[in-house]
């Protein structure tokens, strides 16, 4: 299941060594350094580039069209011009999986991107003009954490219509808060320190300097973040379809493919329809998580042991 | 015969650090009669707590004693199963900490860190338990002590804090006392005043004490010997009012002469020993405080001096002691 | 602590309140009138266009949104969550139908798999840097990468069509209730929640505790003598659930929409199949009703997880 980890606090859970602090610390892009150090999150890193090259070359690399029905290949296992089988109705799986990427992908950069903008926006606004401007959006804030992700998405799709725009927002709106509770936590910590005090005395407004400030202190925090919401928004994704209440063909979803195997005869014996996009979710979000674990300790290398 | 309390015998200690061996602890040697106070004096980094940490088998994972003894009460310490060492920890052999807002757990009440050790040790169960923490608390001289002992540490001034360290410490009549920069955390004036408790309890108790501490001021009105640690080993000791007063290792001269006066003109500069602790990551060739002697005997570039007795009670590890002669004034500061 | 008491359930109001108005105004997007919502398709279709219009204006559907809204909130606090287009039954009472599944599931789910983490995190903690911390510690990280539904069918492959063991579709078996089949049957499905809740739990678990480990508190209890298993728990366990307890209340949402999931999979007459069902059918009021539920647990176990914590540590109870 998901794990959106809003403290971006450095977890030792990780197998892999970080580098050593002396040798990695050198060089023109110390963070950089770290994180090709971080085994997994190079590994990620690969199986993520892997994965957005077939999802941008899909036309390329199907075979078949993903929509194409072929009535002749029924439920075919892998072989004969069908890479993975076919499903049942005769649609080629290699290509709705590689198209199916596009999809994943598409859901989890967008939804992400939004969701950054609405958050870092909120938090802001809520750091600057605290009081009441504040504490009003911090409590929409905590409203919006209060409801579960994937419920709130189903009521506003089913109210919205299931189309690759909509699912994307809706992910968005209901992701959000992360984002602005760091935001507005960095706003907040920073106007607090006594360097802004100083500034201001000689005349420079306040918000300038925190501003000049901020931005650096919150790209790799905010990095973390996203890299997380991106696993978190593709396997909201892939659940919503897995429902099918998400996206409907044409348009080709890994949730929807696993789908099928709620019947019992598709779980058992015809596991070419259900478990190619089973894996390939699996590998996308794991490769996702190990990037931003990678991210993080490269940020803050001393919050590992 | 008097068999010393504590007897620490050429003492190594090593830290497996990712950087490679640390060795903090380099053939140390000192020793605690019954009764007496010892004063361990060293800068940060010298190994003085690390030696507190190994008496107690408390060293952490990454070091370890590669050699040397640890004789206490005629036993010796190093390599003694965990479930011998458990029953002299908190009984026999207490230690308390520098700073008592982190040494204190907390989420625990006072009195329940003291009954716990009561209880582990079979002195106090229950109510007798909770009476004598009670009493303790009193004798350590914190009002209010049957309310205060339902409260947490962070309910608890500093001073407060470290005087129920104390009393923690003592709740089960140790014989021997390690007292690991006691005062460092706490105001001069509570200093003064845990120093005069330390003093007290050892007073009615006969109670030997480990007085390990930086400050020299601490050393000189609390201790009855004093030892002088540099790069992990001793370099001098001897009675405290004679070391004070005639120091012999270019190092305890230094740091006596660094104590800033009173009585000093206004515009002189303090007075600092040049240079800086060596790095024990590596090996020490010849004696590792060369490079900041201002008088180094030739010798001192190839051997490393051992500890050699001077005066009677009074060993230096030098090539080139001082060799003060009696004087009446005392150079150095005072308490 | 009392006053600490009274601030959250005043926020927790707001936020509720603020739920309730996002809720609402999501309501009002949905195409078709609220009168459908309220009534039901069925008996809508049946009025002529000036019952329709004499109906609108009696539940007050022509006034402006805020006082629409006022209506809606009255309604719904006094109980009527109107009623559900999909089956026509009150929508208070499909929820309360479903309420108790899902609670039994998540109950059960939540404890096990907090027993679970809780134990796994110290153990790796405890050994850390050895084989077994590397095993402990690599498993949640896989874990949390697979979605609940790929678990679920697992989950379902392994046990119930491989070896037969353990039932797959709803509660109970045709004609036995008795609490054994019950177990039985919720064994699967709440295994997988189980592992959803512990898994990142284990990571959190491991990092306090190694946190905890080494403090300087750990070592003065250690030189007092006490026996290990008195350090581990009494002092460093103690303080390290302090984080923990906080980071249990805010993964509950993600639980919750875990239980959909597995609900949907398993058969699992609870809240989540109710949601899917009412989304199915573009039940409005119902899936509103379910919402609003859920908000109301959510916000309810978030602020006992608070006071728990507040009992916990010392250090915050005099706030």
């Amino acid at each position: 299941m998901s794990d959106l980890d809003p403290t971006p606090r450095a977890v030792p859970g990780d197998p892999a060594e970080p580098a050593p602090a002396t040798a990695a610390d050198a060089g023109r892009y110390p963070a950089l350094r770290r994180f090709a150090a971080h085994r997994l999150a190079v590994l990620g890193a690969g199986i993520l580039a892997v994965v957005i090259l077939l999802a941008l070359l899909a036309p390329l690399v199907a075979t078949h069209a993903p929509n194409d029905v072929d009535l002749g290949a029924v439920n075919h296992k892998p072989g004969g011009g069908h890479l993975l089988g076919a499903d049942n109705v005769g649609r080629d799986i290699w290509a709705r999986l590689v198209f199916g990427a596009r999809t994943s992908l598409i859901v989890g950069l967008g939804a992400v991107a939004i969701s950054l903008l609405i958050g870092i926006t909120v938090g802001m606004l809520a750091g600057f003009y605290g009081r009441w401007t504040g504490a009003l959006l911090m409590r929409v804030t905590d409203a919006v954490m209060s409801v579960p992700p994937l419920v709130m998405v189903i009521v506003f799709v089913a109210i919205a219509g299931p189309s690759l725009g909509s699912v994307t927002v809706v992910i968005a709106l209901t992701t959000w808060p992360a984002a602005a509770r760091l935001v507005r936590g960095q706003v907040l910590a920073l106007r607090e320190r006594e360097f802004i005090t100083a500034a201001e005395v000689i005349g420079v407004p306040r918000r300038g300097i925190v501003l000049r400030h901020l931005l650096p202190n919150l790209l790799g925090p905010l990095s973390v973040v996203g890299t997380f919401g991106v696993a978190n928004a593709i396997l909201v994704e892939a659940g919503l379809s897995f429902l099918g209440l998400g996206v409907r063909p044409p348009t080709s979803s890994w949730g929807q493919m696993v789908n099928a195997a709620q019947s019992p005869v598709v779980l058992m014996s015809r596991p070419w329809i259900w478990v190619p996009a089973s894996v390939a979710i699996v590998l996308t979000v794991l490769a996702v998580n190990f990037v931003g674990d990678g991210l993080r300790d490269a940020m803050d290398p001393k919050g590992s042991r | 015969m008097n068999t010393p309390l504590l007897e620490v015998e050429d003492l190594h200690v090593e830290f497996h650090a990712r950087q490679g061996r640390v060795r903090a602890v380099r053939g140390l040697s000192y020793q605690v009669d019954r009764g007496e106070s010892l004063g361990l004096v060293g800068e940060s980094g010298s190994g003085k707590s690390v030696s507190a940490l190994a008496i107690l088998g408390l060293l952490p994972r990454a070091a370890s004693v590669t050699a040397g003894r640890i004789r206490f009460q005629g036993r010796d310490l190093v390599g003694l199963p965990e479930r011998q060492l458990r029953a002299i920890r908190g009984r026999s052999l207490a230690l308390i900490f520098q700073d008592p807002l982190s040494s204190l757990n907390p989420v625990l009440t006072i009195g329940r860190q003291i009954t716990e050790q009561l209880r582990a040790h079979r002195i106090a169960t229950g109510r007798a338990a909770r009476d004598r923490a009670v009493e303790l608390l009193e004798r350590v001289g914190i009002p209010d002590a049957s309310r205060r002992v339902g409260q947490y540490p962070h309910q608890l001034s500093g001073g407060m804090r470290q005087r129920a360290m104390v009393a923690m410490a003592l709740s089960c009549g140790p014989s021997l006392l390690i007292a690991d920069e006691p005062t460092t955390a706490l105001d001069v004036t509570i200093q003064a005043q845990v120093l005069e408790l330390l003093a007290e309890m050892r007073a009615t108790t006969e109670m030997s004490m480990l007085l390990i501490t930086h400050d020299l001021g601490v050393v000189a009105g609390s201790t009855d010997r004093l030892a002088v640690m540099y790069a992990g080993r001793i370099v001098e000791d001897g009675a405290t009012a004679e070391v004070l007063a005639r120091p012999e290792h270019p190092y305890t001269a230094g740091l006596l002469e660094s104590v800033p006066r009173l009585d000093a003109p206004r515009d002189a500069a303090l007075h600092t020993i040049p240079g800086a602790p060596p790095d024990l990551r590596t090996e020490l060739p010849g004696c590792p405080f060369r490079p900041r002697c201002p008088h180094p005997a030739p010798q001192a570039q190839l051997q490393e001096p051992a500890l050699r007795e001077l005066r009677a009670g009074h060993r230096v590890a030098c090539w080139s002691p001082r060799l003060t002669p009696l004087q009446d004034t005392t150079p150095g500061g005072n308490p | 602590m009392w006053n600490y008491v009274l601030r959250r359930l005043l926020i927790g109001t707001v936020v509720l309140w603020m739920v309730s108005v996002i809720v609402y105004l999501g309501l009002s997007l949905a195409p078709g009138d609220e009168l459908t919502v309220r009534l039901s398709p069925e008996v809508v279709a049946q009025l002529t266009p000036d019952q329709i219009a004499e109906k609108r204006h009696a539940l007050g559907l022509d006034r402006p949104l805020p006082l629409r809204y006022v209506t809606w909130l009255k309604s719904t606090l006094s109980g009527d969550l109107g009623t559900s287009s999909s089956d026509g039954l009150p929508v208070a009472e499909d929820i309360r139908a479903h309420l108790g599944p899902t609670a039994m599931l998540v109950g059960a789910a939540l404890v096990v798999g907090t027993a679970l983490a809780l134990a796994v995190g110290v153990a790796a903690a405890v050994r850390s840097g050895t084989a077994v911390d590397y095993l402990l510690g690599s498993a949640p990280i896989l874990l949390v990468g697979i979605p609940g539904f790929v678990l679920s069918l697992a989950a379902i492959y392994l046990f119930s069509v491989q070896f037969g063991l353990l039932p797959t579709n709803g509660m109970h078996t045709l004609g036995d209730e008795s609490f054994g089949d019950l177990l039985l049957h919720m064994a699967l499905p709440g295994s997988v929640l189980a592992i959803g809740v512990a898994a990142p739990l284990i990571r959190y678990t491991r990092a306090s505790m190694l946190d905890v480990l080494s403090s300087e508190y750990i070592v003065t209890a250690r030189a007092k003598g006490l026996r290990p298993s008195r350090v581990l728990w009494s002092h460093a366990f103690r303080n390290a659930l302090l984080p923990i307890i906080t980071v249990i209340g805010l993964t509950l949402p993600e639980m919750v929409a875990g239980a959909v999931i597995v609900e949907q999979v398993f058969g699992w007459p609870g809240m989540g199949q109710l949601a899917v069902r009412a989304a199915g059918n573009r039940d409005v009021s119902l899936m509103m009703g379910i919402v609003i539920v859920i908000a109301v647990s959510v916000v309810v176990t978030n602020l006992l997880a608070d006071l728990a914590y507040v009992r916990a540590d010392p250090r915050v109870r005099l706030v």
